[in-house]
């Protein structure tokens, strides 16, 4: 039987992994007015960024981001991206959705959909969409970081096919 | 005054509510795993949602109790890995704006789905809905539908005449084939080297710039 101190611990577990996972998105979204730092705060030093193409949909190629430091140089790259507004993905936003989190002691797996809302000449359609696979640990700041996410590309639009997936722009 | 102690289980049965309402779009998206499916379900559960449209829907659609719900899932082969082919991969079924409610053993929930799918020019949402749960703890603490409910407040028309009920395999199989064949017209036109997709490109570009 677990101690109350243990329960609170693990609710304190799920709402910093959610908190994390929430930092991804809006880092990216906003990233023409803030700092790389907070996408790479999201990440352990060491932490694989990758997406997979599966279906159909899934746009023109994959891309593999290792490390902090290649996160903040693709974060850079991400802001010359959709600045002809209202481009393809003019404002676009990432939606996290139904994110299963489980965890086991200092790490916890999440499997949650992936939903690229962006702009299309006949206003808001999906871009891009798919499954983040992602592997967290706690790390010693207390904090929970993404040590690989895997984006499963399942589909993307006719806009969304001519970007490649994760590029460095 | 509740105890820190109910305070910290009713953060509990909050975080399991969440996790099953989550768990519901996963074993039915990529579930391959029929018992996480089951698991979901008390004996007696009913899952109810209203006609696609008022126009074009195709009956009530209910499923009373788990075995029914099971041969649901199987019915068109959600355990094969055939199923999981083109036409399937984009099928999610999210949730967002959870709100729950606990009473002691039971909980009502509302959330917004959203159900999205592939078309020939890409994702698409197929389906927007509020489901409305009732969610019970069980003897093994465990929480799980009693009752789910959606209402479909909007649909695409491939949906309106889509009959509700899981078509067989049969029916599965050449719906399948017919969409793959449909998407993959498509794609030709979409691979991004092909000029025919850059022209669609330009002239979508073009148009957003008018």
């Amino acid at each position: 039987m677990a101690t109350l101190e243990e329960r609170v611990q693990a609710l304190e577990d799920e709402k910093e992994i959610r908190r994390t996972l929430l930092q991804y998105s809006h880092a990216i979204d906003q990233r023409e007015t803030q700092e790389p730092a907070m996408l790479s705060d999201c990440f352990t030093e060491d932490a694989v960024w990758w997406a997979s193409i599966d279906g159909p949909w899934a746009g023109a190629g994959g891309a593999k981001h290792t490390g902090r430091q290649e996160i903040e140089e693709w974060f850079i790259g991400m802001r010359s991206f959709g600045s002809d507004k209202p481009g393809p993905h003019g404002k676009g936003k990432h939606y996290l959705v139904s994110p299963d989190i489980r965890v086991a002691g200092d790490r916890a797996t999440v499997e949650s959909y992936h939903l690229g809302v962006g702009a299309s000449p006949n206003g808001p359609q999906i871009n891009s969409m798919g499954r983040y696979l992602d592997v967290m640990v706690r790390c010693p700041d207390g904090r929970w970081r993404i040590k690989e996410r895997h984006l499963a590309k399942e589909g993307s639009s006719v806009e969304g096919q001519a970007h490649v997936v994760g590029a460095k722009h | 005054m509740p105890t820190l102690e109910e305070r910290v289980q009713k953060l509990e049965d909050k975080e399991a509510i969440l996790h099953l309402m989550n768990a519901y779009g996963h074993a039915m998206d990529t579930g391959r795993d029929i018992d996480a499916w089951n698991d979901l379900y008390t004996e007696d559960a009913v899952w109810a949602g209203t006609p696609i449209t008022e126009t074009g829907g195709h009956g009530a659609n209910r499923i009373e109790g788990r075995k029914a719900m099971a041969e649901w899932w199987l019915r068109a082969g959600r355990d094969k890995d055939a199923y999981w082919g083109p036409g399937h991969r984009a099928s999610h079924h999210g949730v967002i704006m959870q709100d729950i409610f606990i009473d002691g053993d039971r909980a009502t929930a509302k959330s917004y789905g959203l159900i999205t799918g592939e078309a020939p020019n890409g994702p698409i949402i197929r389906v927007i809905g509020i489901y409305t749960d009732t969610i019970v703890r069980c003897p093994d603490g465990r929480w799980r539908f009693k009752k789910r409910h959606l209402e479909r407040t909007c649909t695409t028309p491939d949906m309106q005449v889509r009959p509700l009920e899981t078509p067989g395999p049969e029916e599965m199989k050449k719906w399948r084939e017919r969409n793959i064949a449909e998407m993959e017209e498509a794609k030709k036109k979409r691979e991004p080297w092909k000029p025919e997709f850059q022209a669609e490109l330009a002239k979508r570009k073009a148009s957003v710039a008018d």
